[in-house]
């Protein structure tokens, strides 16, 4: 089970991270390729805890993992 | 970063839409709305989500992510130009995501669809013969190199047009509805990915999009050079296009005869780059 806060915390923090990793790049603050490195390790935590995120109103705010 | 990787998998996913919409004319059909595929992903994402009791809980879940990861490093290496060798590798290793997706779940049908990823290795070959053939005639496998090369001699388009077949082999045998597309067929009611719904279809369509996106910017760069972004955006629309009419007409081939054609392709190419080592 995970509760709805803590896929909300996830979806944030890793929005956050991307935000500024890109931002970073394009002032020239973080290496292109260490913004690429970011991007590819939290895209999936951001991808993944948003759907379930959406998900979680159907059932409030519990995700069950294991189903039938 | 993030803004290009969102704008190239809604890119993807409408390029998708438009891939269903264009077999659908070819064959008569009105066909869905262009961006279904959007939709579809945003369904998906909002849909109750959980894991069957039957699937391997880590491998479920980690497959997903590997998915998309995999897909946001072949578009962060074409945006730098960087090697052409580890692109391919990268999808090289979506075989993993495949074989992974397939065998977590624990169904029958996702397994079968695992079992004929093996068999579809073949799709592998053309590839292979490609990349070879661009060394052969670039010196080089750096895609920056690459597009030096064009901007200097023209587009590679004519003098690599073998290896050109081969790769245009290898992305139809990923595009959906293919010939080649035995992986996911109809009798195995969606494949390898039947069993992931929810959250996890709609990243894994996300990963998709992205996919497509990639291997058809990658042939633009690769064989047309460098044209600047809403020509090679134009030309990427073209090259969906005449795939999807490809797809239309053609029946989707039994697993082996897939691989046997994929197999000749590869002879083929293999022959045209031993006469330009021999004789050219």
């Amino acid at each position: 089970m995970m509760k709805r806060f803590s896929i909300q915390l996830f979806a944030i923090i890793s929005g956050v991270i991307l935000v500024i990793a890109s931002a970073g790049a394009h002032l020239g603050i973080i290496a292109p390729s260490l913004s690429a490195v970011i991007a590819i390790l939290i895209v999936p935590v951001l991808l993944i805890s948003v759907g379930l995120l959406f998900a979680a109103r159907l059932t409030d705010g519990d995700i069950p993992f294991m189903g039938y | 970063m993030i803004e290009y990787i969102l704008a190239a998998i809604f890119a993807g996913l409408l390029l998708h839409g438009i891939h269903r919409k264009v077999i659908a004319r070819v064959q008569g059909r009105p066909g869905p709305p262009i961006w279904q595929e959007i939709l579809h992903t945003l369904k998906f994402l909002a849909k109750e989500t959980w894991i069957p009791k039957t699937a391997s809980q880590g491998v479920y879940v980690g497959v997903v992510a590997i998915s998309i990861g995999l897909w946001v490093a072949a578009f962060a290496l074409l945006m730098a130009g960087e090697s052409l060798l580890l692109l391919f590798a990268l999808y090289v290793l979506h075989k993993i995501v495949e074989h992974g997706i397939g065998l977590a779940s624990g169904s029958p049908y996702t397994k079968f669809g695992a079992i004929r990823s093996v068999v579809s290795a073949a799709s592998e070959l053309p590839l292979l013969s490609s990349v070879a053939l661009i060394y052969l005639i670039t010196g080089s496998l750096m895609l920056r190199d690459i597009e030096a090369y064009q901007v200097i001699n023209g587009p590679l388009l004519l003098p690599a047009l073998p290896a050109a077949i081969a790769l245009y082999m290898v992305i139809l045998s990923k595009i959906h509805y293919g010939p080649f597309s035995i992986v996911e067929a109809k009798e195995l009611v969606s494949g390898y990915w039947t069993e992931h719904f929810g959250v996890w279809r709609g990243v894994m369509n996300a990963a998709f999009g992205l996919k497509t996106f990639v291997l058809l910017y990658a042939f633009v760069m690769i064989f047309i050079g460098p044209v600047g972004v809403p020509v090679a955006l134009l030309l990427v629309f073209l090259l969906m296009i005449s795939l999807s009419f490809v797809c239309a007409a053609t029946p989707m081939l039994a697993p082996y005869d897939s691989v046997t054609v994929q197999t000749v392709t590869t002879a083929l190419v293999a022959c045209y780059i031993i006469y330009l080592g021999v004789f050219a």
